[in-house]
């Protein structure tokens, strides 16, 4: 019992996270915390300015007697759009594998307990201890519980597939008693 | 400054019986040749150790480029207040240039670090709790670090990579993951050690910087 409260931990697995489970968990919080980072967000904004572009078009033709710059310049932003939409959330999830993928710690398969208060993760090589205070956030999609904060391990993640049907209701009845309105499916 | 010490890592309630710290695997260290730090974290510790990680994220190329940009800016301020003397918008823009020439000479030296610098400390400020105490024990083939809520056994061979810079010496988990020790709180024949011990597990992954 690491924590103040006395008692048995409600969640108890033990699990072995890939570079890609902590790449999508990371955007995932990522994109909860900041939505402006999501990539319809983006891809709607950057499209919006093309279609303004388009929308000024005939003002332009009307004064300067051609059309060509505000054209080029809505057919830019929509080739942006589309980049936003399409492109750069696999540059990002390979950018975050790629950083990930460095860490190796991470990677090793570790026992995870959570209890009422706190929280231990412990693999071959560390052991962490953390208080549910110090997280910000609990995401639940359908493939990852997701913890943001901490002070020392500053990202939890449980991947569903490596838990069965009633670790998942435990983790998620527990997480949702701590986290109350800072929980959140997605 | 003096340095704290060294607490007794088997008496911390922190570590479990079950974890490779007790008291048994401790002692069979004692023959062997090892350092033991433990400081008090302070706010400029950790400004320091963000100056140092920040600098170490950013390539040198990056760095080379952005100085040779303001070098450039500022000779072509010279050449705009030359060409355009004659200009009423003349010095509007040579002074533009030059300015801006001179941001981006000083900008990975001066500005960025005390922004860095002054974004940490004030985080610490709002987050004083954080303020604890860190052990290190460093070993001929590994180091153990212990912290509030937190304790490793880390073989060198396992770290991506090992930064010594002026004042600091961080120890990479992953590639944005450092642990810290601000050499501060090691003596000089201690850091002599540390770094025989780094050197000879990491060989190249293991940059020294500015070490003094």
């Amino acid at each position: 019992m690491p924590g103040f409260y006395e008692g048995d931990p409600f969640f108890t697995g033990e699990i072995t996270l890939s570079p890609k489970d902590l790449a999508k968990a990371s955007l995932l919080a990522q994109r909860q915390k900041k939505p402006a980072s999501r990539p319809w967000v983006r891809g709607g904004m950057l499209l919006t300015a093309s279609l303004l572009f388009l929308a000024v078009i005939p003002y332009y033709q009307a004064v300067y007697n051609e059309f060509w710059f505000p054209l080029a310049l809505c057919l830019l932003f929509l080739l942006l759009a589309v980049g936003a939409w399409a492109v750069l959330p696999r540059l990002e999830e390979e950018e975050e594998i790629r950083r990930f993928s460095t860490d190796g710690f991470r990677l090793e398969p570790a026992r995870v307990c959570l209890y009422r208060d706190s929280f231990t993760l412990e693999n071959a090589f560390q052991r962490f201890t953390e208080n549910w205070v110090d997280f910000q956030n609990c995401y639940e999609s359908r493939e990852y519980f997701i913890v943001t904060g901490g002070k020392n391990y500053r990202l939890l993640v449980l991947p569903k597939a490596q838990l069965s049907q009633k670790q998942q209701e435990e983790a998620a009845f527990g997480l949702q008693q701590q986290f109350a309105f800072r929980y959140k499916k997605v | 400054m003096q340095r704290e010490q060294t607490q007794n890592v088997s008496e911390n309630p922190k570590v479990s019986p079950e974890h490779p710290e007790n008291p048994e695997s401790l002692e069979s260290l004692e023959n062997k040749e090892e350092i033991s730090v433990s400081f008090l974290l302070t706010k400029e510790d950790y400004g320091a150790y963000c100056v140092e990680a920040v600098k170490a994220r950013i390539p040198n190329r990056d760095r080379m480029l952005i100085r040779i940009l303001g070098a450039v800016s500022i000779l072509a301020g010279f050449m705009l207040a030359f060409f355009l003397r004659e200009s009423p918008w003349g010095f509007g823009w040579t002074a533009c240039l030059e300015l801006l020439g001179l941001v981006l000479l000083i900008w990975y030296d001066f500005i960025l670090p005390s922004y860095v610098r002054a974004s940490a400390c004030g985080y610490m400020d709002r987050h004083r709790e954080q303020l604890t105490s860190r052990n290190f024990i460093f070993t001929p083939s590994r180091f153990f670090y212990t912290s509030d809520g937190c304790s490793m056994e880390i073989p060198y061979q396992k770290l991506h990579q090992a930064l010594e810079s002026g004042g600091m010496l961080l120890l990479y988990l992953g590639a944005d993951d450092p642990l810290y020790l601000p050499k501060r709180a090691v003596s000089q024949e201690e850091l002599e050690t540390i770094r025989s011990f780094l050197s000879s597990s990491l060989n190249e992954k293991f940059h020294q910087e500015g070490a003094r």
